[in-house]
C-alpha cells in the first residue's frame, strides 16, 4: 500500500491560513473540505482535532487515609491555581489547560460477572462510554468514532489508533481503546517506523509501479464478496461485509490526503528535553521508551497537521506493559522491580512507593507535555493547532491502589477553536459523571449530542 | 526440520481451555470442569471462607455438572487445616479449601449424550496458512516467502479472533502484489502456470492461467461469472498499457491471493440426502469442504491438485474415504510441518523469542540463546507428535534431549556444536518437557515472585484444562514483597495459609513449585538467589488424592498417567480442529476422541484419524454458532 501523500498540491482556494480570529462567523463558515463549522458563534475556522491520550493504573492515593495525595491533584482551585508536583511540567500551558476532579467513570463499574479484572473494564470504558461484554467487545463504540461518523468524516483516515507496547495475549479491551462498534476494535498502530510508513507510505517491497490498480482488483474482490454472501448463513454476512467495509476505508485512505500547508512536513527528531533517553530496559515485548513514545506523539500531531485525520488516541502503555523506569531511579529509590513493574507500583501505598507513583504520573505529563508543545508550535491562522482542538490526558481508574473509578486524573488542554475556557483547576460535585464530559467533548466538536454509550443526562457544566 | 515461517509477530493469544472468567481474544470459554467459587467468597483478603463439608476426593467417576462452591466436586480433601491470618481476635479455625476439579474421566462426563456436531462459520486464513496456501498455489520455495508481512495477529486459529481489517486489506494487497511478482518471475515458473504464452496478454493463455488457479485457490467450485471477472480485472493492465508484459497475469494472481474464497475457510454442504445424515438436523460437508478442512488441519495448506481431482469423485463425506485421505495426508511430509503448527499453538512455543528477562539477573539472555531453546523444543517435540507408532504423552517423560552450542551452557555441558542427543541418567533432574529450558522459560513474564504462579497456570491450562478464573475484583490483593533476599515461598506465602488466597492459588503455586529449582532461564539451580536448599516439593490438587511430589519429573509423571491430561490433549486438539473453543455440546465427540486416543496408545496421528471420521467433523449443525 503506497498512500499518495503530495506535498506540492497548491492550496485550495486560500486554505484557512490567511483567515484571522475575531472576523464575524459568516466569513468563516466553511472549512476547507466545504463542511459547514460547528453551530453559530462559533470562533473558529476549522474543525476541532479530538487527540486522546490515555495512561494506565491511575494516581497515588494516602493508603492510611484514603484522600488522594497532592502529587497529582492541585490543592487550590479555580483559575491561578498552584500547580502540583506532577503538573508542572506542563508548566509553560498553564493556561492552555483545565484539571477536573471529581469525575466517576461509573461504566467501569458494571459488568464485574463478566471480567473481574478492574483494570480491563477500565481501559474498556476509557473513550466509549460503556464496559466490558463477553468475547472481548465492548458495549459501544468510541467517542473518536461517534464523532467521525456524526461529523462525516472525509479525512483519508477517520481515526487513528495509536499506542505502545504490543498487544500481548490479553484481550483485545486491554489493549486497545478505539473501538469502531461494539466488537471490532480499529486497527491500532504500535510502531514508530510502521506508523510513518502507514501515513507518508515510501518504503516496502520493490519499486513504486506506475500505475495503481487497486480498483481494479477490489473491484473484483468486491465481486467475490457479494457471491460470498449468498453462499453464508446469516452471522457470516456480517464478517463479510466488515470485510467489505475494510476495503472501502483502505481505498479512501490509499486516495491521500490533500493537504501541503507549511506544518505538514517530516518529522524531526525527538527533542531530549522532555526527558528522552532510549530504555535498555526490556518489558513484555521491549517496545517502551520516552523516545519511542515522541516518536508516537509526534506522528499523530503530524498526521492531524496534514489533515489525514482529525482523531488520534494514544496509548501511553496498558497496565499489562509492566513498565520498568529505570530512568527515574535515584535519590536511594529504585522505580524498576523486574516484575510487574509500574502496576506493582501503583499498588504500593508505603512512603516509597507514593514517591515511586508521583515519578512515574509526573513523567508521563512529561510526554503529554511534548504534545501540547508541538501542538502548540504549529500554527494555524492566527491561532494553533493546541488552540483548535481537544486534547485529553486521563487515566483508566482514579487511583490504582483500590481499582478505583472515582476521581480519573483529567488534564483536558486545548481550547476547541475557543469554545473551552481552559487555565482553570475545576473540583466537580462528587461522583459527577465521566460521561458528562464526554458529551461536551462531542458537543464541542460540532456533535449535537446529549448521552454518550449507556450515559443519558446531559453535557458536564463550567467548561465553557 | 524446516525452520517454522514466521512473518513478524507479536506474541498472541493463543487456543485456550481453561477456568478462566476473563475470556481471552474474542474466546468461548470452556464450561465443563469450571467452578464459579469465587463468587461464594467472603470479601476482603482477611476474612474467611465458608468451611465446606469436607468431600474428601476430588472428582472421580461421576458425570454430574460442577456442584456449588464447597460442596459437590470441590476437592476439599487434603487442605490444611490453619487459622486464616487476620485481624481481631482468633476466629475458629477454617479448613483451607482448594476448589480443584479435574475430568478424568471424559467418557463419563459425556454419559449417554450423542454426538453435537458445531455450527458452521467462516474461517480465515492464520498468517501460516496463507504464506503455505500461495506458496503451494503457485509452486514458490519457502525462502522466497520469508519477507512477506502480515498483519501481527493470526498465528494462533481461533476463528473468532481472525479478522479483515483496512490494515489487513492492506498486508494482504502487499503480500499478494510481491508473491505475483515471484511467481512469474522466471520461465520455469510461468510454463508451470500457463503452457502458453503470458506475455502479451492473449485472453487464451490468460484463461488457461485462470483456470489452473482459481479452482485450486478457492477450494471450490468456480462461476463463469468469477473467471471472466478475473479476466476483467486483467485487461486492466491492457487498457493501462502497463510497460510490464505480465502485469495482466500477476493481476490475475493479485485477485485471487486478495479474494475472500480464498482468504476464508468456509463449509458448503451437500443437499439431498446422498448419503443418510444420521440426524435430520445436521448436514453433511460437502467433499470439497471437507478435503479443504482436512488439507489445513493437517498438512496446514490447500489441498494439492490430485487431491482436488479426487474429491470428484471420491466422496469424501463417506468416513472410510476420509479415513483413507487423512493417512495419505498424514504421510506426505508436509504433514511434519502441519502438525507442528498445532504442537506450537497448543504449547505457545513462539513466546520463549519474546520474554524479557532482567538483565542483571539473566545476562546470558539473549535472542542467540532464545532461537537455541526454540530449536531444542521443536526437534525435541518432533519425536512424540511425528514419530511412527510415538505415544505423544511420552513427551512428558523421557529422559533425553537434543542439545547444541547455544544451549549446552544451560545444562552445564560443553559445547558440541551442531545438535546432538543427549541422555540423561535417572538421578539427573533433566528429562521430559517440563525440564526443556524453553517450557521454564516461556512460561514466565515478570519477576522471580511470579514463577511459580504462572508456570502452574501454563500448566494446568496446557496440560489439564482447568485452573482457577482471575481474582474477584473485590478483592483487596496486595502485591507480593519485591524483597529478593526473601525466599518466593516465603513471599507468597499468604497464598497457601490464607483461605481466600488459597481457594484458588493452592492449584497455581505448588504446582509452580515443583519447578522452583530450575531458574527462568532453565537452568538447574537448586540453590536458587537466596542460597537456599530447593527441593521441588509440590502437590497437584484435583487429581484423585491430591497427590504431593518431590521435583519436576514426578510432577511429570503424574501427568502423563491421568486421564485428565489425555483427555485435555484430545479437546486441544479439537479446539485446533475446529477453530473454536470447545464447550458442552462438545463433550460426547471428546469422549470418543478419548477412547480412541487410548486405543491407538496415545499416537497423535491416530487421534487426528479418529477425529476426520468422527460424525463432528463431518457434519454441522445449521443455525448454532
Amino acid at each position: 500500500m503506497k498512500p499518495r501523500l503530495s506535498r506540492r498540491t497548491m492550496l485550495r482556494g486560500f486554505g484557512l491560513g490567511s483567515i484571522a480570529i475575531g472576523l464575524p462567523v459568516l466569513e468563516a463558515m466553511l472549512d476547507d473540505h466545504g463542511n459547514a463549522l460547528r453551530p453559530a458563534g462559533a470562533q473558529t475556522v476549522r474543525q476541532p482535532n479530538l487527540a486522546m491520550f490515555f495512561t494506565p493504573c491511575g494516581v497515588s492515593v494516602n493508603g492510611t487515609t484514603g484522600e488522594p495525595t497532592w502529587h497529582f491533584w492541585p490543592q487550590s482551585t479555580g483559575a491561578g491555581y498552584a500547580l502540583s508536583r506532577c503538573l508542572m511540567p506542563l508548566a509553560p500551558f498553564q493556561n492552555d489547560f483545565l484539571v477536573l476532579q471529581n469525575l466517576y467513570k461509573a461504566e467501569a463499574d458494571r459488568n464485574l460477572d463478566i471480567v473481574s479484572d478492574a483494570h480491563s473494564r477500565g481501559h474498556a470504558s476509557f473513550m466509549t462510554g460503556g464496559s466490558v461484554q463477553t468475547n472481548g467487545q465492548v458495549e459501544f463504540p468510541s467517542i473518536d468514532h461517534v464523532a467521525a461518523d456524526a461529523l462525516g468524516a472525509t479525512t483519508p483516515f477517520k481515526v487513528l489508533a495509536t499506542a505502545l507496547g504490543g498487544a500481548i495475549g490479553t484481550p483485545s479491551y486491554a489493549n486497545n481503546i478505539s473501538w469502531k462498534s461494539a466488537n471490532a476494535a480499529e486497527p491500532c498502530e504500535r510502531d514508530p517506523v510502521a506508523l510513518f510508513r502507514k501515513l507518508f507510505g515510501g518504503g516496502g517491497s520493490g519499486a513504486t509501479p506506475l500505475v495503481d490498480y487497486h480498483k481494479s482488483v477490489f473491484d473484483y474482490v468486491r465481486g467475490d464478496l457479494d457471491r460470498m454472501k449468498l453462499q453464508v448463513g446469516a452471522t457470516d454476512v456480517a464478517r463479510i461485509d466488515e470485510h467489505a467495509q475494510s476495503i472501502r476505508e483502505l481505498e479512501v485512505q490509499l486516495a491521500g490526503s490533500q493537504n501541503t500547508s507549511a506544518d505538514c512536513k517530516t518529522p524531526t527528531p525527538t527533542n531530549p528535553a522532555y526527558g528522552g533517553q532510549p530504555s535498555e530496559y526490556d518489558h513484555i515485548d521491549g517496545s517502551y521508551s520516552n523516545e519511542r513514545a515522541q516518536a508516537m506523539i509526534q506522528l499523530q500531531v503530524l498526521a492531524m497537521s496534514c489533515d489525514l485525520t482529525r482523531f488520534t488516541s494514544f496509548m501511553l502503555a496498558s497496565r499489562d506493559n509492566k513498565r520498568q523506569f529505570p530512568w527515574l531511579t535515584g535519590g536511594g529509590l529504585d522505580v524498576t522491580d523486574g516484575g510487574d513493574g509500574h502496576h506493582a507500583i501503583s499498588h504500593d501505598s508505603s512512603p516509597n512507593g507514593l514517591e515511586k507513583q508521583a515519578r512515574i504520573v509526573e513523567d508521563e505529563l512529561k510526554q503529554f507535555a511534548y504534545m501540547l508543545d508541538l501542538m502548540k508550535k504549529n500554527v494555524q491562522g492566527a491561532n494553533t493547532m493546541l488552540y483548535n482542538s481537544i486534547v485529553m490526558f486521563a487515566s483508566e481508574c482514579g487511583q490504582g491502589e483500590g481499582h478505583d473509578f472515582h476521581n480519573i486524573p483529567i488534564v483536558l488542554a486545548g481550547n476547541a477553536g475557543g469554545l473551552l475556557k481552559s487555565g482553570r483547576h475545576i473540583k466537580y460535585a462528587p461522583d459527577s459523571s465521566y460521561s458528562s464530559l464526554m458529551v461536551s467533548i462531542l458537543n464541542l466538536l460540532g456533535v449535537s449530542a446529549s448521552g454518550f454509550g449507556a450515559y443519558k443526562d446531559g453535557a458536564l457544566g463550567e467548561l465553557t | 526440520m524446516s525452520t517454522p515461517l514466521r512473518a513478524s509477530v507479536s506474541p498472541q493469544p493463543r487456543l485456550r481451555i481453561n477456568c478462566s472468567a476473563v475470556s481471552g481474544l474474542n474466546r468461548s470459554r470452556l464450561r465443563l470442569a469450571c467452578l464459579t467459587s469465587v463468587l461464594g467468597l467472603v470479601l476482603g483478603c482477611t476474612s474467611q471462607v465458608a468451611s465446606n463439608g469436607g468431600n474428601g476426593k476430588s472428582s472421580t467417576n461421576n458425570a454430574a455438572k460442577p456442584g456449588p462452591i464447597g460442596g459437590g466436586n470441590g476437592s476439599g480433601g487434603g487442605g490444611s487445616t490453619t487459622p486464616p491470618t487476620g485481624v481481631g481476635s482468633a476466629p475458629p479455625p477454617t479448613q483451607v479449601v482448594v476448589n480443584a476439579m479435574l475430568d478424568e474421566n471424559p467418557v463419563g462426563t459425556c454419559g449417554a449424550g450423542p454426538i453435537k456436531p458445531g455450527g458452521s462459520y467462516l474461517r480465515r486464513l492464520t498468517n501460516p496458512e496463507f504464506v503455505a496456501s500461495g506458496r503451494d498455489l503457485l509452486n514458490l520455495p519457502q525462502t522466497e516467502l520469508t519477507n512477506v508481512r502480515l498483519f501481527a495477529e493470526g498465528t494462533s486459529n481461533n476463528a473468532a479472533g481472525l479478522r479483515v481489517s483496512s490494515a489487513h486489506a492492506a498486508l494482504y494487497y502487499d503480500a499478494a502484489e510481491s508473491i505475483a511478482n515471484q511467481a512469474l518471475s522466471t520461465p520455469e515458473r510461468r510454463a508451470q502456470l500457463a503452457p502458453c504464452e503470458l506475455s502479451g496478454a492473449s485472453d487464451d493463455c490468460l484463461k488457461q492461467l485462470i483456470e489452473k488457479v482459481i479452482w485450486r485457490g478457492f477450494r471450490q467450485n468456480v462461476t463463469q461469472e468469477q473467471k471472466a471477472g478475473l479476466l476483467t480485472l486483467a485487461h486492466a493492465a491492457v487498457n493501462a498499457a502497463d510497460p510490464d508484459p505480465y502485469k495482466a497475469a500477476k493481476l490475475v494472481i493479485q485477485g485471487v491471493l486478495n479474494s475472500p474464497f480464498f482468504l476464508y475457510k468456509k463449509d458448503t454442504t451437500n443437499d439431498g440426502p446422498l448419503m443418510p445424515v444420521p440426524n435430520p438436523a445436521w448436514k453433511q460437508l460437502s467433499s470439497y469442504s471437507l478435503l479443504e478442512r482436512m488439507s489445513y488441519f493437517i498438512l496446514g495448506t490447500l489441498p494439492d491438485e490430485a487431491m482436488m481431482q479426487q474429491a470428484l469423485t471420491e466422496q469424501y463425506d463417506r468416513s472410510s474415504n476420509a479415513v483413507a485421505l487423512a493417512r495419505q495426508m498424514l504421510a506426505d511430509p508436509r504433514a511434519k510441518e502441519g502438525l507442528y503448527r498445532f504442537v506450537e499453538d497448543w504449547l505457545n512455543l513462539p513466546k520463549v523469542l519474546k520474554v524479557p528477562r532482567d538483565k542483571n539477573r539473566y545476562p546470558e539472555w539473549n535472542e542467540t540463546l532464545a532461537q537455541s531453546m526454540l530449536r531444542e523444543s521443536q526437534r525435541y517435540l518432533e519425536d512424540f507428535y511425528w514419530a511412527d507408532n510415538a505415544n505423544f504423552t511420552d513427551l512428558l517423560t523421557s529422559s533425553y534431549s537434543y542439545v547444541d552450542s547455544g544451549i549446552a551452557p544451560i545444562y552445564g555441558l560443553q559445547a558440541q556444536g551442531a545438535a546432538q542427543k543427549v541422555t540423561f541418567a535417572a538421578n539427573q533432574p533433566r528429562g521430559g518437557f517440563l525440564t526443556l529450558p524453553a517450557l521454564l522459560t516461556l512460561t514466565v513474564v515478570g519477576g522471580d515472585v511470579l514463577a511459580p504462579i504462572v508456570r502452574g497456570k501454563y500448566i494446568r491450562d496446557t496440560f489439564l484444562c482447568s485452573s482457577p478464573p482471575l481474582p474477584p475484583a473485590t478483592l483487596k490483593i496486595p502485591t507480593p514483597s519485591a524483597d529478593t533476599n526473601v525466599s518466593v515461598r516465603k513471599r507468597l506465602a499468604s497464598h497457601s495459609t490464607d483461605p481466600v488466597c488459597a481457594a484458588c492459588h493452592q492449584q497455581l503455586d505448588p504446582v509452580g513449585f515443583g519447578l522452583e529449582q530450575y531458574d527462568l532461564i532453565g537452568r538447574f539451580n537448586p540453590k536458587g538467589f537466596e542460597q537456599e536448599n530447593l527441593i521441588g516439593k509440590g502437590r497437584l490438587y484435583g487429581l484423585l488424592g491430591d497427590p504431593e511430589f518431590l521435583g519436576a519429573k514426578e510432577l511429570e509423571q503424574l501427568l502423563h498417567d491421568s486421564n485428565a491430561t489425555r483427555g485435555c490433549i484430545v479437546k486441544h486438539l479439537q479446539s485446533y480442529a475446529f477453530a473454536r473453543g470447545i464447550g458442552e455440546i462438545d463433550a460426547c465427540t471428546v469422549a470418543d476422541s478419548f477412547k480412541a486416543f487410548e486405543a491407538g496408545k496415545y499416537n497423535l496421528k491416530e487421534l487426528i484419524v479418529s477425529l476426520v471420521s468422527s460424525d463432528s467433523f463431518r457434519h454441522i449443525t445449521p443455525g448454532v454458532q
